[in-house]
């Protein structure tokens, strides 16, 4: 057989066997048809659901197959709403609407705003709950009572769906203030109030709390008040509220265990584009400040923490971008707020003025803080100006260099450094109004230093009110003679009696007694290492003897770790007060707070300081079941700690 | 084997006096079709010379000494046949017609049918190298990767990575891994069925200095391969329903060319796993020249476009809801099974090559090859959408029983599961329609594809040569050059508008470079999109030195390795370190291995290996979050300045003992290897608090030591002329020697607090992670196997096999094993219920029972035979192949939340598949 007979011969048969007909499915798609409730038909109405509720004053169970539906006019795609939709009867002048519960996020994606969905009633309950009519599962709480809540999620395909109307947005009911909300409004529908704004003490503040949802309050022309409420999982967040006047549209809806009065409404929106208050702010007539509206201050003290994070709009101060559009904003870390300008990644080159306004006459000298990050040249300059007013034009004043006369921060050229001290300035010098200019000019390709700016100051002498010792604002005072031990061993001279105090899980093993260390060369606790966890390090029992009343616990530190500590006041063994250190430098006063927190750094620079914890607000601690936990001590995890403690006392 | 044998031959060739000068010939015929048989190699045992038959069959040795001789003739598809030969002063022996017996059961079966099932698990490191060895001659080689390797049992638990794979010079093993895709050449059974050389374990290679678990290098010359034709029909339940395989090969042709084509296509409608599919053809091309009797050219393309799906891994509670071959990635579309998770590659490879028989002692082969193509793998991506799997935790029975729910809920998800597959398999009309909803915003769901799309050119030299004082020396250099290209891309919309480049759950944009808001169509790339340039050479050598009864082979390598990244995204959470080029990597490597041979008589040999060699870290391992950023652990906050991004070491040693008598031939092997500063990685989500998956990243754990330490026993016994029996045994451990260290790299740690806009490594601190004394999970570490075959002269067969798995164990999750176990939780879990948590699973012994027969026939100038293999026959379903802990419960605050969790996120399994059957057909002439 020669080659070419025996090609042909497998030809032929590799195209037999090819031919073996085999069709694997290739990935053309047709497209599935809209999935919608053409078969559902709506048997009863929200009215009638309703009555039904309100006829039993119970919960229902529904048996049979009753079919609901309505109009979706919440939508969670921002986060403001979270596994609930609200729907409405009709899509113009709604008499009703109810809150269908799910336990499903994205629920948009489901029920997007504007469509017609139906709810089969069967297996499912409605009832109120909290003042709304709401339909879910039930379930029992915490106290023991049976609630409306949400439906399981494998429930919800199979009782809520879209019926086949195209979308259709309804029309927000027009009020013209809020007390005409309050005689007619319907809860779970669309409403747009006109002629509102945010009260002034809003003002500055974020839609929502970094960690927790909160109400913002809305004000008439009248002076009625409602609270807008925001979660702080909404896209918008951390966006500053509008400072204008105008209309809003929202779901309205109210919070209450019994009946519902004006002062338990709740506001929702849906995304921002809810907001239009494009009018100038009415009654207190707040515009922006004209040239000379400024307040010159000859005693200031500034540490930012009154301001939002983000903020970049101050009353008080001129915040100007001379090039570019950044600014000097609001930033926090570990719990200590202070305005940054940075170039970094900067769209252009920079130059962005923080002008403080400054009565020189009476003014006798100026000090600030500051720290720098990612140090890669000098970017701030300090001057000062006679001749210019805020809101003028800077091109016209003469800027005095006073950029040298302060110790600035400088030189980390990896992460950040730690504040200091500028040193005071004498202002005595100078006299009639002016400003103080914190200048930051960068570009992204070239210098992009981070700065950062605390702690302004400015002290009149001949004002007594207007000291502000060193760290300014709130200073410990040292504990008086007569301060009790705050526990068993509280200054680590006797090791064993401060282990016999402490509750059954002991101790951590990389916090141990370290002698000649502590105040005046006494014995110091001292915790060296890398926890694992946000541990325990210790946690004490109640000593005998302890004051029944008290303003404050105080003790001493040093050291430094790149976590801060949490610490522990127990009013009975689950309960407690959460006091966080935060960024420690100096010495300082602390606040109790709503968790525990370990952001922050400490950094004594090797000196001793005092830490005072206020309870000028607490008056339950434990003090009295001495088998009971009184105090903790906890630290961050996969941080660096190296710190001592000592002479821990309360009174 | 090859070179055991041409070693004995040497070594016995010493002994023996040179008396007379006689001439040996014959002539080797096919039993079967009484054809002569061309191109089969004839060695005479006790001098090592080889000679090859000719056209007629006809073969001979001249100025052969008095003495005793073994003739053995071996050839592909040929059982190795051996005649003793007597020499004792006749000047001619003439031996006629000898006849050999082709090897059915190696027919169609190949090297390739087997791993395609452990494929399937190839998105862990499961994929098993033992396929490879199945045309091995050494009895426990061979039986390991047939019997046992069928049920993952991989030789000596190296992982694949270990194993070295060339074609005509170009190693095929991936950068990114240093695995093979055997899928590269998958179908092209009649190209690869015999490499030129496979070596197991650190044996010495004649073409690469290897790792510890062998070398196999294909010749793809259509001169060695069969000529004429070839047809074969395969029937199956394994991945893949039907292959048809057609081969042609003009052999050497008068005119020196020879040629040769293959095609295959393997598919299924629906393979035994529910909702998988597969689909993939291969072509080789082979075009040889021989010029004259020094120099000859070779040219070859081959490739194997492949597209299949595959299956999830499942926890105990979803193969107890719904049987072993569930598989969670399928749902209903146009009424068809539609897989979220298809893999797609073809990656074609061409190689020119160049022998150069420089004299009668030395060749050269010099080789270039490029090799191009993209290997891409699908799944369902999301934004601002809900995970869509059946599998997502809340779907679950037991996440009902963990928040308590009443008896009648749990109840009613479990009937949904077992009748309603909208719930139990994907629901894509729910996704279309959630897309629906977003009208013209961006879809809520889209199929996307993972992309590597590969370039690689390579050159390789290697010169052997035969000195005067009789050593064997190699010596070879060899250069390759990758460049990889890896991004994600949108393959289908899914009635979706567009989609967005947008990372919503750090609310950072992928790419701040491009428009924020660029809407992404089907075809474009999103998310990540980057380069990797790799460069290796390496240099190796190789003697082998007679020292009387001793044979002794020393080896040494020297490697260089580059590797940097270019990124074409710059990363919001990573502005300075993810667009443009990293700092290179560059890496040294060295190697030597050795091997003592001794020959205590003609029938019992010890034979030693020992290698200590270096390896640079793959590139999966350099950039442990490559897709966002270009850190190394070697550049993060808090080993600023460290030097832990080392190359891995191995130290490996073996010594076995060799009997090769008439009827019984065994091996003996015990072997010791140590792996250290090894890398290991997987992705996943770890729950660090109450349960709410807060961390998506990268599970890196390095500076691993291993240590493998077991014994090999092979035994093969003819009983009768008809009847052989044959024994393996495999009994190994395979642990973790150390406590390596634990980093967890996640785009989640990215953003520095005290300022948006900078940056940290994205890493967390090292932490130890306490896997010491950890069984490695790869596969049984003891496999064995009992085996009888009977081979009746009329040319047809059966054998029954019995294999026994034992010791295999489930993949240890690493963070677990850290301190942050403990969470805030210490003191309230007892150390006993801790440490019966953290205790490491072992599966189940389990007995499988393996079956084959088959018949060949002769019909004048045709030849064609049929085979069955049954795997499994007693279709035990009991036996766990592999799996893996779930991540999700990071510490025990998560278990202390919620304590039914720990059924939630149980650790998920593969099941070996039961019953399976491959028939073959095959028709040559």
């Amino acid at each position: 057989m020669n080659t070419i007979k025996n090609l042909k011969l497998t030809l032929i048969a590799v195209l037999v066997l090819f031919s073996i007909n085999s069709c694997v499915k290739d990935d053309d798609w047709s497209l599935p048809p809209v999935q919608c409730a053409d078969d559902w038909t709506t048997n009863m109405t929200l009215e009638e659901l309703f009555a039904m509720v309100d006829a039993t004053g119970e919960i229902l169970t529904f048996e049979e197959e009753k079919i609901i539906e309505g109009y979706v006019v919440s939508s969670d795609s921002t986060g403001n709403f979270f596994k609930t939709v609200s729907i409405q009867n009709s899509l113009t002048n709604p008499t009703h609407g109810i809150q269908v519960e799910m336990d499903r996020t994205n629920l948009f994606n489901n029920f997007p705003l504007g469509s017609k969905i139906k709810v089969n009633l069967k297996g499912l309950n409605a009832g109120y709950d909290r003042g709304m009519l709401k339909v879910g599962e039930t379930y029992v709480d915490g106290g023991g009572n049976v609630r409306v809540g949400r439906m399981a999620e494998f429930k919800i395909d199979n009782h809520v769906v879209r019926s086949c109307d195209m979308i259709e947005n309804p029309i927000p009911v027009e009020f013209d203030n809020i007390s005409e909300v309050f005689a007619s409004g319907v809860f779970n529908t669309l409403i747009t109030i006109h002629n509102v704004q945010f009260a002034d003490s809003q003002l500055g503040l974020n839609y929502a709390e970094t960690n927790q949802t909160v109400d913002r309050i809305l004000e008439d022309e009248q002076g009625n008040t409602i609270k807008l409420r925001n979660s702080n999982f909404a896209s918008f967040a951390d966006e500053q509220l509008p400072e204008g006047s105008g209309s809003i549209t929202v779901v309205l809806s109210a919070y209450s265990s019994g009946s519902i009065t004006p002062s338990t409404y709740q506001l929702y929106i849906r995304d921002t584009n809810d907001v239009n208050f494009d009018q100038p702010r009415f009654g207190d007539g707040g515009t922006d400040p004209e040239p000379g509206d400024y307040e010159q201050f000859a005693c200031l003290f500034e540490n930012f923490e009154s301001y939002a994070v983000d903020t970049d709009n101050f009353n008080k101060y001129e915040n100007l971008a001379l090039t570019g559009d950044r600014k000097w904003r609001v930033t926090e870390f570990g719990g200590n707020k202070y305005i940054q300008a940075t170039a970094y990644n900067a769209s252009s080159s920079m130059s962005a003025y923080f002008i403080v306004p400054v009565d020189f006459t009476n003014a006798d000298a100026f000090s600030f803080k500051s720290n720098d990050g990612h140090y890669n040249g000098d970017a701030l300059k300090v001057y000062y100006s006679t001749n210019y007013t805020p809101g003028g034009n800077i091109d016209n004043a003469t800027l005095v260099d006073i950029t040298s006369s302060f110790n600035i921060a400088t030189g980390t050229t990896s992460g950040y450094g730690t504040f200091v001290d500028s040193g005071e300035y004498d202002l005595s010098g100078l006299s009639g109004e002016g400003v103080i200019i914190f200048a930051y000019t960068g570009s992204p390709t070239g210098v992009t230093t981070t700065y950062q700016i605390d702690d302004i100051k400015i002290i009149d002498n001949d004002d007594a009110n207007c000291d502000f010792g060193n760290g300014g604002g709130d200073d410990p005072t040292p504990p008086s003679e007569d301060a009790t031990p705050l526990f068993v061993g509280h200054d680590f001279e006797d090791w064993n009696s401060f282990i016999g105090g402490l509750n059954s899980f002991g101790i951590k093993s990389y916090a141990n007694q370290s002698t000649g260390t502590g105040i005046d060369g006494s014995s110091s606790l001292h915790i060296l290492g890398t926890p694992a966890g946000n541990d325990y390090v210790f946690t004490t029992l109640a000593p005998e003897g302890l004051p029944s009343t008290y303003s404050k616990v105080s003790f001493y530190m040093k050291g430094n770790s790149e976590k801060s500590v949490s610490l522990n006041l127990y009013i009975d063994d689950s309960n407690y007060y959460k006091f966080n250190l935060g960024t420690i430098t100096s010495s300082a006063v602390i606040q109790d707070s709503g968790n525990n927190q370990y952001a922050g750094t400490i950094n004594t620079n090797g000196e001793w300081v005092l830490i005072e914890l206020d309870l000028s607000n607490i008056s339950d601690l434990n003090v009295s079941n001495t088998s009971g936990n009184l105090f903790a001590l906890k630290v961050g995890k996969d941080a660096n700690y190296d710190l001592h403690f000592d002479n821990f006392v309360i009174e | 084997m090859n070179k055991l044998l041409l070693t004995m031959a040497i070594l016995i060739f010493t002994t023996v006096n040179l008396l007379g000068q006689t001439k040996i010939s014959g002539i080797v015929k096919d039993d079967s079709t009484e054809k002569e048989i061309y191109n089969l190699n004839v060695l005479m045992l006790e001098t090592g010379e080889s000679v090859r038959t000719d056209r007629i069959g006809y073969f001979q040795f001249v100025d052969v000494a008095e003495g005793t001789y073994t003739l053995q003739i071996t050839g592909i598809g040929y059982q190795p046949t051996e005649r003793i030969v007597e020499v004792d002063g006749n000047t001619h022996i003439d031996l006629g017609d000898l006849f050999v017996t082709y090897n059915p059961a190696n027919v169609g079966m190949g090297i390739i049918t087997l791993t395609d099932d452990e494929l399937e698990a190839d998105e862990t490191s499961s994929q098993s190298s033992a396929g490879l060895l199945q045309s091995s001659r050494d009895i426990f080689n061979r039986t390991a990767a047939f019997e046992l390797g069928a049920y993952w049992f991989k030789v000596r638990g190296y992982d694949n990575k270990y194993s070295d794979v060339f074609f005509d010079g170009v190693r095929m093993n991936k950068i990114n891994n240093d695995r093979v895709n055997f899928g590269n050449w998958g179908g092209l059974n009649d190209v690869t069925r015999w490499p030129a050389e496979q070596t197991t374990g650190i044996d010495p290679s004649d073409y690469a200095f290897g790792s510890a678990g062998g070398v196999t290098y294909f010749d793809t010359r259509p001169s060695r391969m069969r000529k004429g034709t070839s047809l074969a029909y395969s029937f199956t339940n394994r991945s893949y329903n039907q292959r048809v395989l057609a081969t042609y090969n003009t052999g050497l042709m008068d005119n020196g060319w020879a040629i040769m084509g293959s095609f295959a296509r393997r598919w299924a409608e629906e393979g035994v796993i529910d909702g998988t599919f597969y689909d993939s053809w291969a072509y080789f091309l082979g075009i040889e020249k021989k010029i004259n009797n020094r120099h000859t050219i070779n040219f070859s393309a081959l490739g194997s476009p492949t597209r299949r799906s595959t299956n999830s891994p499942n926890t105990q509670e979803v193969y107890d809801l719904m049987g072993k071959d569930y598989n969670a990635y399928w749902g209903w579309q146009d009424g068809e099974k539609r897989s979220e998770r298809i893999r797609e590659f073809h990656q074609p490879l061409f190689t020119i090559s160049h022998h150069w028989d420089i004299s009668n002692n030395s060749k050269l082969l010099t080789s270039v090859g490029f090799q191009f193509g993209k290997d891409s793998r699908s799944r369902l991506d999301w934004y601002r959408a809900n995970n869509p799997s059946p599998l997502y935790y809340r779907n679950l029975p037991s996440y009902y029983q963990a928040i308590d729910a009443p008896q009648s809920k749990i109840d009613e998800v479990i009937y949904l599961w077992q009748n309603d597959q909208n719930y139990s398999q994907l629901d894509w009309d729910a996704i279309y329609n959630a897309n629906y909803s977003r009208g013209e915003g961006g879809a809520a769901y889209v199929v996307a594809a993972d992309v590597a799309d590969d370039q690689t050119i390579s050159f390789s030299s290697l010169f052997n040569t035969r000195t005067k004082s009789g050593i064997k020396l190699t010596t070879g250099v060899r250069y390759q050059n990758t460049k990889s290209h890896l991004y994600r891309e949108v393959l289908d919309l899914l009635g979706g508008n567009h989609f967005v480049n947008h990372n919503s759950f750090q609310n950072v944009y992928y790419n701040v470079d491009e428009d924020q808001g660029r809407k992404v169509y089907e075809g474009d790339k999103y998310q990540y999109n980057y380069d990797i340039s790799h460069q290796r050479a390496d240099l190796f050598a190789q003697a082998e030195i007679e020292l009387n009864k001793f044979l002794l082979t020393l080896g040494g390598k020297l490697a260089y390795t580059s590797v940097y990244r270019d990124g074409h995204y710059r990363h919001e959470q990573y502005l300075d370190r993810s667009k443009g080029k990293s700092k290179t990597y560059d890496f040294w490597d060295f190697g030597g291995k050795m091997q003592l041979l001794y020959e205590l008589n003609a029938r019992n040999f010890f034979q030693l290996n020992t290698m200590y060699s270096t390896f640079a870290p793959t590139v999966d391992e350099i950039f442990p979050n490559a897709r966002s950023n270009d850190y190394t652990i070697d550049e993060n906050n808090f080993t600023q300045g460290g030097n832990d991004l080392v190359s891995s070491k191995i130290w490996s040693s073996d010594i076995s003992y060799i009997l090769r008598a008439p009827r019984v031939k065994a091996r003996v092997t015990g072997f010791y290897t140590k792996f250290m500063d090894e890398y290991e990685k997987n992705f996943g989500y770890i729950d660090e608090g109450q349960g709410t998956a807060n961390l998506f990243g990268a599970e890196y754990v390095h500076g691993i030591d291993k240590e493998f330490i077991g014994g090999e026993l092979g035994f093969e016994a003819q009983l009768s002329t008809t009847i052989t029996l044959s024994a393996v045994a495999s009994v190994g451990q395979y642990i973790y020697a150390n406590n390596p260290t634990y980093q967890r790299f996640s785009d989640s740690y990215s953003i520095n607090e005290q300022d948006l806009t900078s940056i940290t490594a994205g890493a967390t601190a090292p932490m130890t992670t306490y896997l010491k004394n950890y069984k490695i999970a790869n596969g049984p570490q003891q496999g064995f196997s009992l085996g009888i075959q009977y081979r009746d002269p009329k040319f047809w067969w059966i054998g029954a096999t019995g294999n026994y798995m034992a010791a295999n164990y489930l993949d240890p999750a690493p963070y677990r094993r850290t301190s942050a176990i403990w969470g805030q939780s210490a003191g309230l879990f007892t150390e006993e219920f801790v440490r019966d948590y953290l205790a490491q699973e072992k599966f189940s012994d389990e007995f499988m029972l393996n079956i084959n027969f088959g018949k060949t026939f002769r019909m004048g100038k045709y030849f064609m035979g049929i085979s069955a293999n049954i795997n499994n026959v007693l279709d035990n379903r009991d036996y766990v192949t592999g799996g893996f802990e779930q991540t999700r419960i990071g510490n025990l605050d998560v278990l202390n939340d919620r304590p039914g969790y720990q059924q939630v996120f149980a650790p998920r399994y593969w099941y070996d598949r039961g019953r399976s059957y491959f028939i073959n057909v095959f028709f040559r002439f």
